[in-house]
């Protein structure tokens, strides 16, 4: 058997096609989710936010904005002809909500998370471990979904090399 | 199109970016923002630590201090109680309370010694247990109304911060004579347009004195009564806060209140010994430094007979965790209690007061 470092890699281009597709799916269910635990409970969100001493002054906008965003980035993954903007839009977000739960937890570790529905139940540990994941999944999809062309001009095939001037 | 790697790192940064800037954009911490006083500070060397206890469990907390003797309550076994020698604390003894009733339903259960009597209170159920030390037995005592605390007096009498049918805040008197508690109204002054809130506080009873006081949490104001609740007089802290700065968030769907981290807590624990009259206070002041504010726990004194204010003093962090609370003892021998442990410190008022 080849170590894992060979073999996982080529098992993703091998089966680009369905790998793609469930990551995307992945995010969709997550965005689609978060996104409507909280607009559900808008007022609930604003207070959790109003909450935390980075967002205090600007809940009202971000209850609204994060929602609208992770719609918004659902509708660019299940569109085939925009998902790579999608997964670097999720790839941002996910990034953004990492960074803000490390922020956080400087502060202090009282702080209740506000990500909606089950995902609050998260510890920071599991939450941070589950981000993680997430952004590496983006990432992933980033790099399968660009064309070859894009990742190595001196390597890409002739036939396509055509195109790329 | 470039290359997806330098795409995912601008998309990195991005992300970084904007929490990096949140974080600098927020705001300052309420209780650094009305600095406008000054603290006078006891020298260098004011406080010395003397004994550390180590409790295993954070679920301790002060039931009560006693002719040298230190009790420890515990909120996960109710009925646990550890008693110390506050001079070394050595030579640790358990208790466990007996109350001869089966399946007592309890919520929100305390005990409350004040030798020889001790007290299992419950202001949620709401219930008064009482018995002696010497065996640790406790029977029913009184019917009580709801209450926030309940602070034992001399003879068997307690008062109850406690809530009237008209939802407002009041004194109780429990006594041994009367069957039901005498209500006290009128003493608390709620601010703004809620009650409950804009009048927490800490109620303290010291038996040398037979004096009440009562501290405000949200404002600068404490007030001392005799044990008939009669209001002697009222003082205020060296800070500016006299008005309540409470921010709470309604959530409807669940019938919930939520206090924002914005309300300003101005005295935040605090106790009372003789005649002086301890704050630990969150309020920042001028001539502070913001760093070391946040590590340690400031401790305002004020004399109680004249409601001056006398001097400052830092009870230092244990492994960067702050005091829980807080009890001066006799000969000025500070009790305060940690997470887990318990320190001792001795407190040189020679060149102060």
């Amino acid at each position: 058997m080849r170590p894992i470092r060979w073999t996982l890699p080529s098992f993703f281009k091998r089966h680009k096609g369905i790998v793609i597709e469930v990551i995307c799916f992945l995010f969709i269910l997550l965005f689609v989710y978060a996104a409507v635990s909280k607009l559900t409970d808008v007022q609930k969100f604003t207070v959790q936010i109003g909450q935390s001493p980075l967002l205090t002054n600007i809940a009202g906008f971000t209850a609204w904005f994060i929602p609208i965003v992770e719609i918004g980035v659902s509708l660019l993954l299940a569109w085939p002809r925009s998902r790579l903007y999608g997964l670097y839009g999720a790839f941002g977000l996910m990034v953004m909500f990492t960074a803000y739960i490390i922020a956080i937890l400087s502060f202090s570790e009282h702080i209740p998370c506000s990500c909606g529905g089950v995902l609050e139940k998260l510890g920071w540990t599991e939450h941070l471990i589950f981000n993680i994941v997430f952004i590496a999944l983006a990432a992933i999809g980033i790099l399968l979904l660009t064309p070859p062309h894009y990742q190595r001009d001196d390597l890409a095939p002739l036939g396509e090399q055509r195109y790329s001037h | 199109m470039k290359r997806p790697s330098i795409l995912l790192l601008i998309t990195f940064l991005f992300g970084i970016f904007i929490v990096l800037a949140l974080h600098i954009a927020a705001p300052k911490k309420e209780n650094h923002k009305h600095a406008g006083f000054e603290r006078v500070f006891a020298p260098e060397g004011t406080l010395v630590p003397l004994d550390t206890l180590d409790l295993g469990y954070g679920s301790y907390y002060i039931a009560g201090i006693d002719h040298g003797h230190l009790f420890l309550g515990n909120n996960q076994v109710p009925s646990h109680l550890v008693e110390t020698n506050v001079d070394n604390l050595k030579d640790t003894v358990h208790h466990k309370i007996s109350i001869p009733e089966d399946n007592l339903k309890y919520r929100s259960i305390q005990v409350k010694v004040s030798a020889p009597d001790f007290y299992v209170v419950d202001g949620v159920v709401p219930f008064i247990y009482r018995g002696s030390i010497s065996d640790w037995t406790a029977t029913r005592y009184k019917n009580s109304p709801y209450f926030l605390d309940a602070v034992p007096m001399q003879n068997g009498a307690l008062a109850l911060i406690g809530v009237n049918k008209e939802m407002e805040k009041v004194f109780y008197k429990v006594t041994e004579e009367n069957p039901q508690p005498e209500i006290f109204p009128g003493l608390l002054k709620a601010q703004g347009d809620e009650a409950i809130l804009s009048t927490s506080g800490q109620l303290h009873y010291d038996k040398n004195t037979k004096i009440l006081t009562y501290v405000y949490l949200y404002r600068n104001q404490f007030f001392l009564m005799d044990t008939d609740l009669n209001l002697l007089r009222a003082g205020s802290t060296i800070d500016t806060i006299s008005q309540e700065k409470i921010n709470v968030g309604e959530i409807s769907s669940e019938n919930l209140w939520k206090i924002s981290p914005l309300s300003l807590k101005v005295n935040e624990r605090s106790c009372v010994h003789e005649n002086l009259l301890y704050i630990n206070s969150n309020i920042l002041a001028g001539n502070e430094d913001i760093d070391v504010f946040d590590s340690i726990s400031v401790i305002d004194v004020y004399q109680l007979d004249n409601g001056s204010y006398q001097f400052s003093f830092y009870i230092p962090a244990l492994s960067s965790k702050k005091i829980r609370e807080f009890v001066v003892v006799h000969h000025n021998l500070i009790v305060a209690k940690y997470k887990q442990h318990i320190i001792t410190y001795k407190l040189d008022t020679s060149h102060t007061i």
